[in-house]
């Protein structure tokens, strides 16, 4: 394959709220996920292995040294050599912001100009999935589809109302969409405005029903999307790239391409939490880490982790550098943690060197990175609201919601 | 710019002690300690120690070894001002370049060495589990005027009649040098790491082949020469955990002091951390029926069965009702259901069949073939009817144990 056929986009998320100080200080996209990565590693990844050596990261301007410590060279992607390009793109609007200024658009169109390639994809980091992307583009090229578009079906319990919902013929082409709310009063042949539309998802859903959401992820023809931009950017407030895809999908009939394997929404705590905790499952383990496309991040020199003669493990997962003596259940321990005698650790994720002091009690909680919890303290969430202790708290007395 | 110091690292040897696990990888690419291979030891000391320039002369099945070391990228020898060299026997116009010794492979290198252009080289082997400040060594050696420092280790004295001896003066000056004396008179056994003043040792070795003196090794030949000619040779003390790692036992032994919170190398110890090539996996995965006790575990591995004082390597399973004790097992090795693996070493991307027993501390009658294997016994079950000491039993790379044919 010609090395600068294809280039890609790397799209910064939208703002999320609810994600309770773990995003204050990082990126969504540099959010650790189960004890080894973060975000942005499945879609460095994707496109690694995809052969895509042309990388454009867009990301807002606040709090980007976490990527840059993160991505560096862009060593661990293969996107150092050469004849690769690794370049970073900022710009200042907020994250919750819908429209953007012109320089956005303008280091864009000149990376997009200047690569010559035939092909772009576009990929946020809030959807966590290791997708072929190779499988994507080659129905692209046999289509001769300016716009293809990736989704899943997914239960109405995972679409958040900033998600999109597609309406895709037996065809494969998008001939619908919008919010869920929207998506099913148009099915019911109600006309919803929509002010009212927003945080109604889940009132009036079956959870359980599958529904197609757009994992916005594009594949598009580079040229036909510098044309989309280009007229875009004459508007004083252009709307950020993933509005203006969106925009486009069902006026161009969007080719829709079914994505089959593990996909979770990072958009609140829950979320976050409970994709991590999937990893616990052996099934979606398997199916998001141990697929033919291997999962590349950031290496580390570690040591083992050492489990000492009294420690107890049921249904965890370990990263190296930790020492662990304590009891550990149903959950996620980072890089060089250290977890000490008769302390207890049930559905919880340690980010990086955590100290849970001994005799301690973590039950539903995330300790962001160099949390400690000193000994015979009590941390607790819910289930339904799993605890967040952020980066570098020290945490004396008992915390219990 | 002229280079200050130039190591080399001695990576050539087969290693033959080591038997099945140095059939195809030399020495000082076999695994150690769940995350490394032996020669890490030797080249983060020189990362750690600001030493740059680092040339690996090999020999013997070079293939793992060079593709571990690439271009030294994971030990930051990939810099604008240093770098890796991998130097391999090769033909010339002179005929054939084999390395006939430690020296003579220096020798035969002398282009390379050249083109460095360093002021002291330091001489290492491939095979030492240790932490050293090198930096340090050199600086003895200069405030010394010395034109060799030999790195020696104080060793209890029943045993240093297995190590070359050097007896020294007070000030710590080599004064005789015995290879493996029966009565030894000093304990200070040398570690075969050596500084030699460049210009000095060129010339010692491009006279003895002009005159076809032998010069081949430095311990036999080398060493006593300089003595002989009354040069300024000293030692350097070193205090700390150093182990050659050079057979089956010691191999294991080694392996075994390295499990624990802290050890005797204190590998935690992040002013010196040991660097290697990474393998890229997902986090380890402990089970529900899974028992980890006193064990080091790496990225990738996936435990449903007991593991007891013992370390699993990059990638290893053991799987269910299996027991893994007081054992190292390789990266990518797999422990079928209810297998027993005691007192033994792994090898890389071995297969253990379910239900086989494979046991250091039974050995003999009661060991052999206690798997009931149908093809090919292991070869790692010891041999009937030579009932002795517990031995530490070895599975080759990619031997499959146990396992029917399934053609």
């Amino acid at each position: 394959m010609k090395l600068d056929k294809y280039t890609a986009i790397l799209g910064n998320t939208i703002g999320y709220p609810d994600m309770e100080g773990l995003t204050d200080r990082r990126p969504l996209a540099s959010l650790p996920f189960d004890a080894k990565y973060r975000l942005i590693d499945f879609q460095l990844s994707s496109l690694a292995n995809a052969g895509i050596h042309s990388i454009y990261g867009l990301f807002q301007r606040d709090n980007t040294s976490s990527i840059f410590d993160h991505v560096r060279s862009g060593r661990e992607w293969g996107l150092d050599s050469l004849l690769s390009h690794w370049y970073l793109g900022f710009y200042n609007t907020k994250y919750n912001d819908h429209t953007t200024d012109r320089a956005y658009y303008e280091q864009l169109l000149t990376f997009l100009k200047r690569s010559g390639s035939d092909r772009t994809v576009y990929m946020g980091c809030d959807m966590l999935c290791n997708i072929d992307i190779r499988q994507v583009i080659r129905l692209a090229e046999r289509a001769h589809s300016p716009m293809t578009v990736v989704y899943k079906r997914v239960p109405a319990s995972m679409v958040t109302p900033a998600n999109e919902v597609l309406e895709v013929s037996a065809d494969d082409e998008v001939i619908g969409k919008g919010t869920l709310p929207e998506y099913r009063a148009g099915l019911a042949g109600v006309d919803i405005s929509p002010d009212t539309s927003t945080g109604l998802a889940h009132e009036f859903a079956d959870p359980d029903e599958l529904i197609s959401m757009s994992a916005d992820i594009y594949v598009l023809e580079t040229n036909w999307l510098i044309a989309q931009m280009e007229e875009e950017v004459k508007n004083e407030h252009p709307r950020k790239l993933r509005f203006l895809l969106r925009s486009l999908l069902e006026e161009h009939r969007a080719l829709a391409f079914g994505y089959t394997g593990y996909l979770a929404n990072i958009t609140s705590v829950k979320s976050y939490f409970d994709a991590n905790m999937d990893m616990l499952e052996p099934e979606h383990f398997y199916s998001l880490l141990y697929s033919n496309q291997k999962v590349y991040t950031k290496v580390k020199n570690e040591e083992s982790t050492y489990f000492s003669p009294e420690c107890e493990i049921e249904d965890s997962q370990f990263a190296s550098g930790s020492i662990i003596k304590g009891r550990v259940k149903k959950s996620i321990i980072s890089r060089s943690c250290h977890v000490d005698e008769d302390s207890f650790v049930c559905h919880s994720i340690a980010f990086s060197k955590v100290h849970v002091g001994s005799g301690a009690r973590v039950e539903y909680a995330v300790l962001d990175k160099n949390v400690v919890i000193q000994p015979g303290v009590t941390v607790k969430g819910t289930p339904e609201k799993p605890l967040v202790i952020t980066k570098g708290s020290i945490v004396e007395e008992d915390i219990i919601r | 710019m002229k280079t200050e110091l130039l190591a080399l690292i001695l990576a050539g040897g087969q290693g033959s002690r080591l038997g099945k696990l140095t059939q195809h990888i030399a020495k000082p690419a076999v695994q150690f300690g769940g995350r490394y291979r032996i020669i890490d030891f030797a080249l983060s000391n020189c990362a750690n120690s600001g030493v740059r320039n680092v040339g690996v002369i090999t020999q013997y099945q070079p293939l793992a070894l060079n593709e571990h070391i690439g271009n030294g990228s994971s030990w930051g020898l990939n810099g604008v001002d240093s770098g890796v060299s991998i130097l391999q026997p090769y033909s010339a116009t002179e005929g054939n370049r084999w390395f006939q010794g430690t020296s003579h492979a220096v020798y035969q290198n002398i282009d390379y060495i050249d083109r460095i252009d360093p002021e002291y080289v330091l001489i290492l082997s491939g095979d030492h589990i240790y932490k050293m400040d090198y930096d340090d060594m050199l600086s003895h050696h200069k405030e010394n005027h010395a034109s060799l420092t030999v790195a020696v280790i104080d060793v209890p004295l029943e045993e240093a009649s297995r190590f070359g001896i050097m007896n020294t003066d007070s000030n710590g000056r080599i004064m005789e040098f015995e290879e493996k004396p029966a009565h030894p008179k000093s304990t200070k056994a040398s570690m075969g790491i050596y500084i030699f003043t460049w210009s000095r040792l060129r010339e010692l070795l491009v006279n003895a082949d002009k005159n076809g003196v032998d010069m081949l090794d430095f311990g036999k030949n080398v060493i006593p020469a300089y003595l002989k000619s009354d040069e300024r040779v000293y030692t350097y003390d070193f205090e700390g955990y150093w182990k050659d790692v050079g057979t089956i036992d010691s191999l294991w032994e080694a392996n075994m002091e390295y499990i624990g919170e802290d050890n005797l190398l204190h590998s935690r110890d992040r002013k010196w951390k040991i660097y290697s090539k990474n393998l890229i996996s997902p986090p380890h995965f402990i089970d529900g029926h899974a028992r980890v006790h006193d064990s080091l575990v790496v990225d990738g591995c996936f435990i449903s069965g007991d593991v007891i004082h013992s370390i699993l390597s990059t990638n290893v399973q053991v799987k269910d009702g299996a027991v893994v004790e007081d054992s190292f097992i390789m990266s990518g090795a797999i422990i079928g259901q209810g297998a027993h693996v005691r007192r033994a070493i792994v090898g890389e991307n071995a297969v253990i069949g379910d239900g086989v027993v494979i046991d250091g501390n039974v050995c003999g009658v009661d060991g052999q073939n206690a798997d009931g294997a149908p093809a090919g016994t292991p070869s790692a079950a010891p041999v009937a009817g030579v009932a002795s000491m517990p031995e530490v039993q070895v599975v080759g790379h990619n031997e499959i144990v146990g396992v029917p044919d399934e053609a």
